[in-house]
């Protein structure tokens, strides 16, 4: 059978690397336009955009539903701090440091759910995602951790290494969804029963990709803290943990530009919109997108631009 | 109805909210408060499911029809939840109490008349479910239909009245916790979260299915919560979830329920 996926006219690939090329380009363009709110917006867009990703990876790939993404998101950021205050490391080595721990004590929570059907593994994520939100409000009162240097980083070194963390992520997003591994998860979600059949490993498989969605999620989850300086309690929110979902259905699951283009325009709603009102306007008109989108057009934005009605049909095959 | 409500720690929420806006607003006595957020809450829940999800999702065992309608429920919450911040702002809610006043039980406990309210109703809420759906022509199809629905629209049973009832009736009994717990603890409009969790909790370590299990699930809970809290008070909530999670992870059928497993 011909895999050749159609976007519009363009192949679906061609139309994913148009457009990360596009954003990446953009983003590069930002300093110069002489606005320092967009250019420090652009920064939440790095963090949101590989965090959506992580999420989606996990969903669109393997059909692991996490409502609790915000837990390795969180733990990055957490962890890398932690690092940076206790054992006084530069801060790329901690914040190596802090997305493996992250990474793999995600990942390991997650193991623990892969033999649940999808809504109960969701809520179980969402679970300990609640539990952190109690520890960490315990252990670091709604101060949080900050992040004290003596040498902060510039805020051009601080967007620079955004652009590059961003495209670097998503390349390698790319990459996988471009590989023969996408089949075996595609197989994966489609049916564990005929996958297993078929001789494929499902709970290796799944839990690969939940620590690989966590090592993602806590990349985003890093960059956040260094750029804001801080890490609190209110990253473990369940808010926080459906921002992905939001910007993925807002943006089209299951195609690497899905998670780019949600997030481009969730992080410009979320923070422009509170220049006027407040963020619980702010969070309610995002809330209704997110609910307008699934029932007008589940595909999302980039499902616009396809040759398709709903998020369910399968991609069409190209005729050449 | 084969879904997960995400929303139905909102509708929790929702419960203390209404009775609050009944009390304060309409000037209703609270009893009668507690009847309007109940209703309002089963009118509101058919409302949504009959607008936000579209009728072949209501009762679906596709896992990415599923995952729709929990996103789209997860998505509600946060759209009731904030709507409930606009208008109630950031602050705590509480409503009259019911009776003033303290038991006093063996062993020199004290239990507020209210708690003891909220034991007796809720008792009353699981024996009058209980012999609903295992008396009444409906609750028998609600069973028929969540054992074989196939087999259940066979026979003659509606899709859309079970769901539609179905759904109807576990936001309501939301709404009544949050009705009754709301004038016991106060109501914020961030609440809702920690219950959805907690729900899961038992009703997954009960069996879901299961209305004894949920009962023995949510016993189980409330004594491990309770134990903790007296030794270790700031992390009972995470240590009652996780010991029950553990115990889920060993046993996901949970005490007397069916698999949650995937096939």
């Amino acid at each position: 059978m011909d895999r050749k996926l159609t976007f519009g006219h363009v192949k679906l690939k061609d139309a994913n690397i148009a457009i990360l090329v596009a954003a990446i380009i953009a983003s590069v363009l930002v300093p110069f336009t002489g606005l320092p709110y967009l250019q420090f917006i652009m920064m939440y867009f790095f963090a949101y955009a590989i965090y959506t990703a992580s999420w989606d990876l996990l969903y669109s790939y393997s059909g692991q539903l996490s409502l609790g993404q915000a837990m390795p998101f969180g733990l990055g950021a957490f962890f890398t701090i932690m690092f940076l205050q206790q054992t006084q490391l530069p801060l790329a080595l901690s914040a190596i440091l802090g997305i493996l721990a992250a990474a793999a004590v995600g990942g390991s929570v997650g193991a623990t759910t892969i033999r649940l059907k999808p809504g109960y593994q969701g809520i179980a994520l969402l679970l300990f995602s609640q539990v952190l939100y109690q520890v960490t409000l315990i252990l670091y009162g709604e101060e949080g951790l900050s992040i004290f240097s003596a040498t902060p980083l510039s805020e051009i070194t601080m967007y620079a290494s955004g652009i590059l963390i961003f495209a670097c992520v998503m390349f390698a997003i790319f990459l996988i969804q471009n590989s023969t591994y996408r089949l075996k998860l595609l197989a994966i979600k489609g049916d564990n029963l005929a996958a297993n059949v078929s001789g494929i490993n499902v709970p290796a498989h799944k839990i690969i990709v939940l620590y690989l969605s966590s090592l993602i999620a806590a990349i985003g989850g890093t960059y956040y803290a260094i750029f804001t300086s801080h890490a609190d309690f209110t990253i473990f929110t369940v808010p926080n943990s459906f921002l992905p979902i939001g910007m993925a259905i807002v943006g089209g699951t299951g195609f690497l530009g899905g998670p780019i283009i949600g997030s481009a325009v969730i992080t410009l709603l979320i923070r422009i919109l509170p220049i006027w009102y407040s963020i619980a306007v702010t969070l309610f008109i995002y809330g209704l997108t997110v609910i307008a989108i699934l029932k007008i057009r589940p595909a999302g934005i980039v499902g616009l631009l396809l040759r398709r009605k709903t998020a369910k049909g399968g991609l069409k095959p190209a005729k050449s | 109805m084969n879904n997960v409500n995400t929303s139905h720690g909102a509708f929790y929420m929702l419960g203390g909210f209404l009775t609050f806006f009944a009390v304060s607003s309409l000037h209703l006595p609270i009893v009668l408060s507690i009847m309007f957020a109940v209703a309002a809450a089963f009118a509101l829940g058919l409302f949504f499911l009959y607008v936000l999800i579209p009728k072949k999702m209501w009762v679906s065992s596709n896992p990415d029809a599923q995952n729709l309608v929990m996103i789209t429920f997860l998505a509600l919450a946060q759209v009731l939840q904030n709507g409930a911040f606009i208008v109630y702002g950031g602050g705590s809610v509480a409503v009259p109490r019911i009776f003033f006043g303290y038991a006093i039980a063996p062993g020199g406990v004290y239990i507020g008349d209210q708690t003891i309210i909220a034991i007796a109703i809720s008792l009353l809420c699981y024996v009058g479910l209980f012999l609903f759906l295992r008396d009444t022509k409906i609750g028998k199809a609600i069973r028929a239909f969540s054992q074989d629905r196939e087999l259940a629209e066979a026979m003659g049973v509606k899709v859309s009245t079970i769901a539609l009832l179905s759904f109807g009736l576990g936001v309501s009994l939301a709404a009544l916790s949050g009705s009754l717990l709301s004038s016991i603890y106060s109501i914020t409009a961030s609440t809702g979260w920690n219950e959805l969790v907690i729900a899961f909790v038992i009703v997954t370590f009960g069996g879901i299915g299961s209305i004894s299990g949920s009962f023995l699930g949510g016993l189980v809970y409330g004594i491990i919560f309770a134990v903790t809290q007296y030794f270790l008070p700031a992390y009972s909530f995470a240590i009652a979830l996780v010991l029950i999670y553990i115990v889920l992870v060993n046993k996901p059928t949970g005490i007397l329920g069916e698999i949650i497993e995937r096939a």
